[in-house]
């Protein structure tokens, strides 16, 4: 229940604190930075609100139900531009996909391949 | 009647998990909205009492987002090493969707309105709304949009990316939570749990980057 609270509290201060201080970003995201701020630093522990945070994760889902329904009294909005958007929402996950996968895969293996080299420090930071 | 509005959707919701545990395939997203629809249009069709009961239940996707910061705290340490890649990628990954969107709405001809709301379409819909409603787009539209590009993302990934010759598990789930958030990190979740963590990361470091593009608009 701890759990619960947090996660509300740091939502409220993350909602009140990017309306108070005009930064143009979401309450929401200013919420979950300053949670994780909190996290990383050992503010919060982690076993506080790791169950809370998978329940909600979990039912993620339910949540924008309402939100998509909602969206049958914009369709008049989208007549006659169905095409562009299909052809929008097509285009982008390949696109991205390609892109970001390249770039991850081309790096990290630059990466592991110097990794190896010092795998012997690697194996010492681990244990 | 709010109760009601609060009450179907729940029933929805739950009816649409017990499929998806007989059939697969059907995905929980469409199976319930479908069904909370069909319902409430059976009993009332009374779609703005809908919408005051539905604005209790969406509250709760505040809170739920506020919780992400636990699974990107807990995988922040393994990407270290790679933090460079990581975040070029995901960087030139979320500005290649807002500019083919944009791009290919403004050569069509697009409203503003649409086009403000087709921007955040990779971004994890929690996030996707909020930045629409700091865009000016349209909420309930950028909902509709994130959702059927995740669906679009989870069914090409697997032969996409193997087409595309990308085989590193870090750059799997990269490509996969950059382009297609939650829907495409829960088609992998069950395959391989790296690629699945990779991926919940990049869905978050994605919401967080695109906010910073669209700052200036």
């Amino acid at each position: 229940m701890r759990g619960f609270f947090v996660l509300l509290l740091f939502y409220g201060v993350g909602v009140a604190g990017a309306k108070w201080l005009h930064i143009p970003i979401p309450g929401n995201m200013l919420g979950m930075l300053l949670l994780a701020g909190c996290l990383l630093t050992g503010m919060v522990k982690v076993e506080t609100v790791e169950k809370a945070a998978s329940f909600f994760m979990r039912h993620m889902l339910l949540f924008f139900i309402p939100i998509l329904i909602g969206v049958t009294a914009y369709f008049p909005l989208l007549k006659g531009q169905m095409s562009p958007i299909l052809f929008a929402l097509l285009l982008g996950p390949p696109l991205v996909m390609i892109v970001t996968g390249w770039i991850v895969q081309w790096g990290s293996s630059r990466l592991v391949k110097k990794d190896t080299e010092i795998e012997p420090i690697h194996k010492q930071e681990g244990a | 009647m709010t109760v009601a509005a609060i009450l179907v959707t729940i029933l929805g919701y739950a009816g649409a998990k017990r499929l998806q545990a007989r059939h697969a395939s059907f995905h929980p997203l469409l199976v319930s909205t479908c069904l909370v629809w069909l319902i409430w249009w059976g009993i009332s069709s009374d779609w703005e009492t809908y919408k005051t009961g539905g604005e209790w239940i969406s509250f709760w996707l505040g809170p739920a987002t506020v919780a992400l910061a636990v699974p990107l705290t807990k995988q922040i340490r393994s990407l270290l090493p790679i933090w460079r890649p990581v975040l070029l990628g995901v960087a030139i990954g979320c500005g290649t969707t807002l500019f083919s969107g944009w791009l290919v709405m403004w050569l069509a001809g697009g409203s503003d309105q649409l086009i403000r709301s087709i921007l955040t379409k990779s971004v994890t819909t929690p996030f996707a709304v909020e930045l629409t409603k700091t865009v000016g787009g349209i909420p309930e539209l950028a909902a509709a949009f994130t959702a059927t590009t995740g669906l679009i993302g989870a069914v090409i990934a697997r032969p996409f990316l193997k087409m595309a010759r990308i085989t590193d598990d870090w750059a799997i789930g990269m490509a996969i939570g950059t382009s297609s958030h939650a829907i495409g990190t829960a088609s992998l979740s069950g395959k391989s749990e790296a690629q699945a963590a990779a991926s919940s990361v990049a869905m978050i470091l994605s919401g967080i980057i695109t906010t910073f593009y669209l700052i200036p608009f």
